[in-house]
């Protein structure tokens, strides 16, 4: 679909309309009035098509500057999330393309997770699962910050947000992707280590994001609270959220094994 | 055949029946048969159908001659559309040579084997893809009829999602380029779905053999997908192109 195809279209749509102004005289005919009717609701419902097409392009026009991000560039900001630093207050361009790609990859990360775990959804699927926890926790999480943030009068575009918390799960990505590899026992040691070493910096760094506008201490340490309990909430519900069914099943053969030992046992005295 | 009785075809039937009984029959006919081929039913210039209906009109016997002498030769014309209907392949659009070569130009994307892997990329086709998106569906149908669905929709989401991320990137690809290629490259994932069932008992090797499958349409995607504005950011690209296969082989093993 080149947009050269689009201006064929145009032209193809212009003729018709030429040809329907060709037969408006027709208009006092009562027979041929139909007809010059259907012929200029077709060319309507035409011309909007067009419309909305050249709109649709136009859309992603306007969200290029949100997409086109360097290599480089989608680096460093991963990098940077890591780091609780206080942001420098040149105004960066927020992109949406590493938080996007940052959300996909936890659906996969949580695909994985959720069969590993043998986890059966009854009214649904894994993969619808997975795709609205995601996507819903982000727009949820930055949607409340936002609003929280305008509620302390520390406002801030909500792009920037956005953009911020979606760079922020980096280390929930990290986290979600090391357990799942190396979770083999269920103490959890494991992962309250890797959530100490990678999420809560990464969640002190948002919350130092979003009490940058404020000017009272109060509402700034109750900023930070906020982004930093959203943050650790959403890791600790995404992990154990998806792990319960293993441990119960885990239990339950291990008790059936405490139980075989004890028959064992017990049997040769009896 | 048109309408006999319209002015166009007036002309026609004067060359008809001037030039159908002279002794020159032979040199109308056997241009016309060729002409009448299948292949090139469209191209087909007005003066070889006319003595191709000439040549029928020679069986219709003497009262067909009779008729045609006095003008009245339009009435035992046989509407003959169905025969010069074009083959259902070609009316929509399903060439199979092309479709198998680019199946093998995804199944063999290094460049040591010298395949026009642009192709792929430059003549867009539906079928061909549509097909191996469905083939990969019927493959990982068992046990789950939730899967088709999916599988199409996440073709169709995921495709535009590439488009978008191309297109933002500064990539001049089409949705229909991308459709095409992000169809063709599942086709790695087939062959390695097909043979993945062999080796079920070792789920280290049939998970290693769904990465690798993965990973060759990941490659071939990449290397379709990359156009020349697109080089320097390509793992930007690529990197959404492996999450969508990811889903893909998700899907497989599971909805």
């Amino acid at each position: 679909m080149e947009p050269t195809y689009y201006g064929q279209e145009t032209e193809n749509t212009r003729q018709r309309s030429n040809s329907n102004a060709g037969g408006s005289p027709d208009e006092q005919n009562p027979q041929f009035g139909m007809q010059a009717q259907l012929g200029k609701m077709m060319w309507e419902a035409g011309s909007k098509q067009v419309q909305d097409t050249f709109q649709s392009y136009g859309r992603i026009d306007l969200f290029r500057p949100y997409f086109d991000v360097d290599p480089a560039e989608v680096r460093t900001r991963l990098i940077r999330s890591f780091i609780p630093r206080k942001p420098s207050q040149i105004q960066v361009s927020p992109d949406l393309y590493g938080p996007t790609m940052l959300v996909l990859t936890m659906v996969a990360l949580l695909l994985y997770n959720m069969k590993t775990s043998g986890i059966v959804i009854q009214n649904g699927t894994l993969m619808g699962t997975a795709m609205f926890t995601c996507f819903g926790s982000w727009m949820l999480i930055s949607g409340a910050l936002w609003i929280a943030c305008f509620l302390l009068a520390a406002e801030q575009p909500f792009l920037t947000i956005l953009s911020s918390f979606g760079y922020s799960l980096t280390s929930q990505c990290l986290v979600l992707l090391l357990t799942s590899l190396f979770h083999s026992s269920h103490d959890h040691l494991f992962f309250f280590v890797l959530l100490a070493s990678f999420c809560v910096p990464s969640a002190l760094r948002m919350g130092l994001i979003v009490c940058n506008q404020s000017r009272l201490p109060a509402n700034r340490l109750l900023l930070i609270g906020i982004a930093i309990a959203a943050h650790l909430l959403l890791i600790i519900y995404l992990h154990f959220g998806f792990h319960v069914v293993l441990e119960e099943l885990d239990e339950m053969v291990g008790d059936a094994i405490v139980d075989v030992n004890a028959i064992k046992e017990t049997l040769p005295v009896a | 055949m048109d309408y006999p009785g319209t002015g166009v075809k007036q002309p026609e039937v004067s060359i008809d029946l001037n030039g159908f009984y002279s002794s020159n029959f032979e040199q109308f006919e056997h241009p016309d048969q060729s002409s009448n081929a299948p292949n090139s039913g469209s191209i087909s210039s007005p003066t070889g159908q006319i003595s191709a209906q000439a040549y029928r009109r020679t069986n219709a016997g003497a009262a067909g001659k009779f008729m045609e002498n006095s003008g009245f030769g339009w009435l035992l014309e046989v509407n003959e559309e169905d025969s010069d209907q074009i083959p259902l392949l070609e009316e929509l659009d399903i060439d199979l040579t092309d479709i198998y070569y680019k199946i093998r130009c995804v199944l063999l994307p290094l460049p040591y084997f010298r395949m026009k892997l642009n192709i792929v990329r430059e003549s867009p086709d539906f079928w061909g893809p549509l097909a191996v998106v469905l083939a990969f569906a019927i493959l990982s149908l068992y046990g789950q009829f939730g899967v088709v669905s999916w599988i199409i929709t996440i073709w169709f989401c995921g495709g535009f999602m590439v488009y978008f991320i191309a297109r933002a990137l500064g990539g001049d690809v089409g949705y229909s380029q991308v459709l095409g290629i992000v169809g063709y490259c599942l086709i790695p994932l087939v062959v390695t779905s097909l043979i993945t069932p062999l080796f079920s008992s070792f789920r280290l090797l049939s998970n290693g053999l769904g990465m690798f499958g993965t990973i060759w349409s990941v490659y071939s995607a990449g290397t379709l997908l990359c156009v020349d504005e697109l080089q320097a950011k390509k793992p930007l690209v690529v990197y959404p192109v492996f999450l969508l296969y990811i889903y893909f082989y998700s899907l497989y093993s599971g909805v």
